[in-house]
């Protein structure tokens, strides 16, 4: 049953493709049904790990769902971020930029192919620009997440003041609290959650109470309350009816430093809230990060297989 | 074409079954010899991503040429297994696009069963077949009387396989595997450093593992899949003994760590064989056996891959200028 052939009485067709990022070139695969199967309007981005990846990803789990996408009709493009796999540049660890526009290249391709509706599945710090990109546009379906970042090390000392006001106060943001009354909703009782957090930080410093720290990543300060990343674009994802699935392995880091983080963990609690069943919470047993399990890989895969035919026929 | 994407360029390619098209025909594209081809140029690189279709399945194959003269010979690169594959990935993209920048040709590819390629058996005669296949039709396509390999790690073990069909061929190793029982012996041994790392329990001991792998066919080693069929055939090889004895060109460049053991002897026995060879140790240490967290490398151990490449380009260059 291989494929890449370009026999068609096979399951699935593979064909290489560089798609333009910015000034880089990324690779990808994409894999489509046979022309026998009817093929679906819905199609999965399969986004890596980012560093020392490439688009097979570990023991060859993203070929693998792409080709049981592709038996049951479901189009899928798997590729490497900028300076990684076969794509041209430098890897960029970061939440704007270069490995968003190539989540955003990506998407863009499998729309080009037919397309109505797209699920994002990332991967650890795949999950991050896929979350940036997906929220910046209408036609993501569904994003599912395998353990990500969602707390980094040091992040309260990333960005400057003005940068961070910059990600609270934005041009999408404004238009979402002017026409959108969830998101109001939603952002001003995040507004009043900040607030309170930082009084209370305060009020138990003041006290010379410390805050807890167990979990909390090399290098970061004690004590400090460093939030939760993307939580403005999960919240716009939710307001727009995307349904988020976070998946996390009991021996995964990211989920400790997301426990161990009281912002953070505030945070989501009020994103869940909020979303009403649209941000699901899924833990399993063994380590998700990294994929470093193969029975935790196949619950993945089944995961990802489960979420595409419900948006392929939904309910 | 669509705004964005260019899974093909230039008139000699054949028609790439892209989103939104049927696949293309059976005939492979005439420069390459792979099928369903994407073509970008990187720097001076030309650079094609396609197939190589064979009854038994489908191989992944990256082709890297120079754009603006024909290549003076090809270098196939066996590559790594397992985790070591994800850490040696973008070294052997980065060493490829060295060397089409110089002149030569490299072909890169996944095994059977690895990867990007079609499903298949897995075995170190398998891998060596996938070797001769893409190299074979590489050289073919593109006219490449002068073919070399690099091992890399475990590929070590596969290139010299390949090379009874070569006999002349040049032949690069980077970190040598020179043992496959001690191989999958360290393998096996580092999952308790996994399970310590996660904070997992206690994994079965590796008579339980091999009694596993017996009965099942297959085991998870660190959520990588060993089948009973490659650990058979790698299990009990020594490169010593799987080198042909025909002498020729070799460059070994051991990283730092347990397998540099032994290279010497290994070496004296090569070069009394009548090889001309050249051990040049590589200030690179790496764990094989886990992939590296994080992006972060460290400008140092750029400048040493830096090293690690040139000394490769000009070693193959020279080898082959001496040839003619």
């Amino acid at each position: 049953m291989s494929s890449e052939g370009g026999r068609a009485s096979e399951s699935h067709l593979g064909c290489a493709m560089y798609l333009d990022s910015g000034s880089e070139t990324v690779f990808a695969l994409h894999t489509a049904p046979a022309p026998t199967t009817p093929a679906s309007s819905v199609g999965v981005v399969l986004a890596h790990s980012g560093a020392n990846n490439f688009s097979a990803h570990r023991n060859g789990v993203w070929t693998s769902i792409s080709r049981r996408l592709a038996q049951e009709g479901i189009p899928s493009l798997r590729f490497d971020f900028a300076g990684t796999g076969e794509s041209s540049g430098d890897l960029v660890l970061g939440v704007t930029g270069q490995p968003v526009s190539d989540v955003v290249a990506a998407m863009n391709a499998l729309r080009a192919a037919g397309c109505q509706a797209l699920l994002i599945v990332g991967s650890c710090f795949g999950a991050i620009p896929s979350i940036a990109a997906a929220a910046g546009r209408g036609d993501v379906a569904g994003l599912i997440l395998f353990s990500p970042p969602l707390v980094l090390p040091g992040r309260s000392r990333i960005g400057s003041v003005r940068e961070r006001i910059g990600e609270v106060i934005n041009l999408p943001t404004v238009r979402l609290v002017g026409t959108n009354g969830d998101y109001r909703r939603w952002f001003f009782a995040r507004l009043v959650s900040i607030v309170r957090t930082r009084v209370s930080v305060k009020l138990q410093r003041l006290m010379g109470r410390s805050l807890p720290t167990s979990g909390a990543a090399p290098g970061g300060d004690a004590g400090t309350l460093r939030g939760l990343l993307m939580e403005d674009e999960l919240a716009r994802l939710i307001t727009s009816e995307t349904d988020i699935e976070v998946v996390y392995g009991t021996a995964d880091r990211n989920l400790a430093q997301v426990a161990a983080d009281a912002d953070a963990s505030r945070a989501i609690a009020l994103l869940r809230r909020r979303g009403q069943g649209r941000l699901a919470w899924t833990i399993l047993e063994g380590p998700v990060h990294g994929l470093e399990d193969v029975a935790v890989q196949e619950q993945l895969v089944q995961l990802v297989l489960q979420r595409a035919r419900g948006l392929k026929e939904p309910t | 074409m669509r705004p964005g994407v260019h899974s093909q360029a230039g008139a000699a390619l054949q028609p790439c079954a892209g989103p939104g098209q049927e696949a293309g025909g059976p005939g492979a594209d005439q420069g390459t010899g792979l099928v369903n081809v994407a073509r970008t140029v990187v720097g001076t690189v030309r650079e094609d991503a396609g197939f190589l279709a064979r009854p038994e399945g489908a191989l992944f194959v990256v082709l890297h040429r120079p754009v603006d003269r024909a290549p003076s010979g090809l270098l196939t690169v066996c590559g790594s297994l397992f985790a070591e594959q994800h850490t040696d990935y973008r070294r052997e993209v980065r060493l490829a696009r060295v060397l089409a920048s110089a002149g030569v040709a490299v072909a890169r590819f996944h095994y059977r069963g690895v990867g990007n390629s079609g499903a298949g058996s897995t075995s170190l005669h398998a891998f060596s077949r996938d070797v001769l296949d893409v190299t074979r039709a590489v050289a073919h396509a593109g006219s490449l009387r002068r073919v070399a390999f690099l091992g890399v790690g475990m590929g070590s073990l596969i290139a010299a396989q390949a090379l009874f069909d070569y006999p002349d061929a040049p032949l690069v190793l980077w970190k040598p595997v020179l043992d496959g029982t001690k191989f999958f012996k360290d393998f096996f041994r580092a999952r308790l450093a996994a399970a310590t790392r996660i904070g997992g329990s206690r994994p079965a001991p590796t008579e339980d593992l091999l009694a596993t792998l017996a009965h099942e066919g297959q085991v998870d080693v660190m959520g990588f899949t060993v089948t009973a069929s490659l650990y058979e055939s790698v299990r009990g090889s020594h490169l010593a003994q799987t080198v042909p004895r025909q002498p020729r060109p070799i460059l070994v460049q051991p990283f730092r760590g347990s397998r540099a053991t032994g290279l010497e002897q290994l070496v004296a026995d090569w070069k009394n064989g009548g090889s001309d060879v050249r051990l040049e140790p590589v200030k690179l240490a790496e764990d094989p056996w886990f992939i590296p967290d994080g992006a972060e490398i460290a400008a140092s151990i750029l400048a040493t891959e830096e090293q690690l490449m040139s000394s490769v380009r000009e070693w193959l260059v020279g080898a082959w200028r001496t040839d003619e």
